[in-house]
């Protein structure tokens, strides 16, 4: 009888299978097999599609209303809430209650890596996937790496605190292809500057600058989660697009995994934004020859093209602190952490005066021996 | 009976410089209020003195003339732009008057002249002259703007040309001995420049500190949005239709070059002037 969910088994030894971004492989931590995605993917694809076809089909069940009538259950305290679903762990057999958009999980009781895979049907099957690269260890090791430097960080910051948690989720983006279509005037100035009697005259020949042309631009990625914050998603940019493989659910098993919950439509004027910025931008870089160089008018049309799904690697890090917590995100593959740490109050006030008065003592010196001369 | 006394002057002066300028066929046909050749060092036509100060800042001009062979002088009027066309800066207008009034001691004509005019707070200070530029150089002049203009705000008419004099005496006495004042700080300002100094200092300090520590507080937050996508473009696949540059006009901007010791211009004047 086919399951809701795909767990990859171990050919060998029948132990769960997870994706190892080390080696790009998918391997078992009982029997120490390895295997290619694209092994598992063909061993699995007729596994997958009755998973899928199974799900389907309990969903219609749902909402057919054929079999027990169960609609008071999930409004008491015991059902399963709005947004919430039920699936069985394949493994152990566990009930798993999780959100709804999420599409790869491990089961709490046996750890068991699990993939939803109606969550990956239809319009909801992502284009790409970029497959992690970093373990778990090297997200902390990032995370250490993100400390370095920062001088207002509390001095037991670094030992004291607790890494709670560490996750590797995948992403869902939104990546944008299109063109922008601009047409800019500019104003350019060149300075002559020469010497009249006792002034110093600025002659400045003043132009009219138009640059016109198309600006292409491909993926450009959104942030398509609602649980993921933008400004961490945003600056955890840019992502490894040389590394982006065609969607295929063996990437998963390890790794927790959200499918969107934004429409495209809906955050498409995110990246309409940095396209036209963007593209001013790139039309600005086009004038050279000029003293100064400032914008009179633009105007930007964006032809929109093709928008593609992608699931991109992300590490969530959450780190006890006195009782509050702190949450970085670290890029799954080039290891860039971004993040908001603590500031010692008491190192900003003292950097703060020292250099305060350091540097006054410094600047009366320097203005007092300046008149003097 | 002393503004009485003064307007019948101006009158009289006005009527003999107007006869004077049509027979030297200058053709100007503003009126104007010079006399020539007279030990007269302060002309307050503006009426802002009593006769009492008027006297005592006479006396001390005398005395500095006698002293130093430069001559101090001051000049008030109501309104300067009702004796020149409209455009002429009071810069230049005192300089007519120091010529017209043959205002300067000795050869060289040298001597200083105050100017204020009442009615838009405009003064100009001019000097004229190799021994009075020795003395009252750029940075001499710059000293002095400073003690009148602190009086002069404040209405304080009397105690402004009184710290004028009194400075410009240090100024005479300092270029006397061979050590005319051109840069560094006035014998006895040791203290307030050093004052000055500090709160420079310590403006400068504090808002250098804030920038350097706000820096390291920015430095432990790195999260943000993009703004931009110009990862996602590749260069070689934008293409430019248009790429036009058309010449617009010109503009012009002149700035005074400033220069230690001091800078004349062509008619041998050098000064400052602004508001009060």
């Amino acid at each position: 009888m086919p399951t809701e969910l795909t767990n990859y088994q171990c050919p060998a030894c029948t132990g769960p299978l997870r994706f190892d971004g080390a080696t790009g492989k998918l391997v078992c931590d009982y029997c120490g097999s390895s295997y290619d995605v694209a092994q598992i993917e063909a061993l699995y694809a007729d596994k997958n599609e009755k998973a899928e076809n199974a799900f389907n089909a309990k969903e219609e069940k749902d909402s057919t209303g054929d079999g027990w009538d169960t609609s008071d259950l999930g409004s008491g305290e015991w059902g399963v809430a709005d947004g919430m679903k039920q699936y069985n762990c394949p493994s152990c057999g566990a009930e798993l209650i999780c959100d709804e958009n999420t599409a790869a999980t491990s089961c709490p009781y046996c750890g068991n890596p699990t993939v939803v895979p109606g969550q990956f049907s239809g319009m909801k099957k992502p284009d790409f996937v970029l497959p992690f690269k970093l373990s778990k260890e090297d997200a902390q090791k990032a995370l250490l790496g993100y400390y370095k430097g920062k001088k207002l960080l509390p001095g037991r910051f670094r030992s004291a605190s607790v890494v709670k948690e560490v996750k590797g989720v995948y992403v869902p983006f939104w990546m944008y292809d299109g063109t922008a279509e601009a047409d800019i005037l500019f104003e350019g100035v060149k300075n002559h500057i020469y010497r009249s009697g006792d002034y110093e005259v600025t002659r400045s020949d003043h132009f009219d600058v138009r640059r016109a042309g198309t600006v292409p631009f491909e993926k450009v990625p959104v942030n398509a989660s609602s649980k993921m914050k933008d400004e961490y998603m945003d600056a955890l940019e840019p992502f490894d697009y040389n590394e982006l493989k065609a969607f295929s659910q063996a990437y998963l098993p390890g790794f927790l995994a959200d499918k969107y919950d934004k429409e495209a439509n809906e955050i498409a004027d995110k990246a309409d934004q940095r396209v036209e910025s963007t593209a001013v931008s790139v039309m600005r870089e086009t004038v050279s020859g000029y003293d100064s160089v400032m914008m009179k008018g633009k105007s930007v049309r964006l032809r929109r093209g093709k928008v593609h799904y992608a699931l991109l690697p992300v590490y969530m890090l959450t780190v006890k602190w006195k009782d509050t917590d702190y949450l970085f995100a670290v890029n799954g593959r080039s290891a860039k952490t971004v993040g908001e740490l603590p500031v010692d109050k008491g190192r900003f006030w003292g950097y703060l005066c020292g250099i305060a008065a350091g540097l006054t003592a410094v600047i009366t010196a320097v203005v007092y021996f300046l008149t003097a001369l | 009976m002393k503004k009485i006394s003064q307007r019948l002057l101006a009158l009289v002066i006005a009527v003999l410089a107007g006869i004077f300028t049509f027979f030297a066929g200058t053709g100007k046909a503003q009126s104007t209020l010079y006399a020539a050749g007279t030990d007269t060092y302060v002309y307050d036509y503006g009426d802002i003195l009593s006769d009492m100060a008027e006297g005592v800042l006479q006396s001390k001009s005398e005395e500095l003339a006698a002293a130093y062979g430069v001559g101090v002088y001051i000049f008030t009027i109501d309104d300067y732009t009702d004796y020149e066309p409209l455009g002429v800066s009071i810069y230049e207008w005192s300089k007519s008057v120091y010529r017209e009034l043959d205002l300067g001691i000795g050869d060289g004509k040298d001597g200083m002249l105050l100017t204020l005019s009442m009615e838009d707070r405009d003064y100009s200070l001019i000097v004229y002259g190799d021994k009075a530029q020795t003395a009252f150089s750029d940075r001499g002049q710059e000293e002095l703007e400073k003690v009148f203009l602190d009086d002069f705000g404040q209405n304080e008419w009397k105690s402004g040309f009184t710290d004028y004099q009194t400075l410009s005496e240090t100024l005479l006495q300092m270029a006397k001995d061979g050590k005319p004042f051109v840069s560094g700080i006035l014998p006895g300002q040791e203290k307030e420049t050093l004052a000055r100094s500090a709160v420079y200092g310590g403006g400068g300090g504090i808002l250098a500190a804030l920038l350097s520590v706000f820096g390291m507080k920015s430095k432990m937050k790195n999260t943000g949005l993009q703004r931009q996508a110009d990862r996602y473009v590749s260069a070689e696949n934008v293409q430019l239709v248009i790429q036009e540059e058309r010449y617009t006009h010109t503009t012009e901007t002149r700035r005074p070059i400033k220069s230690s010791g001091t800078s004349r211009d062509s008619s041998g004047f050098s000064g400052k002037s602004g508001k009060f």
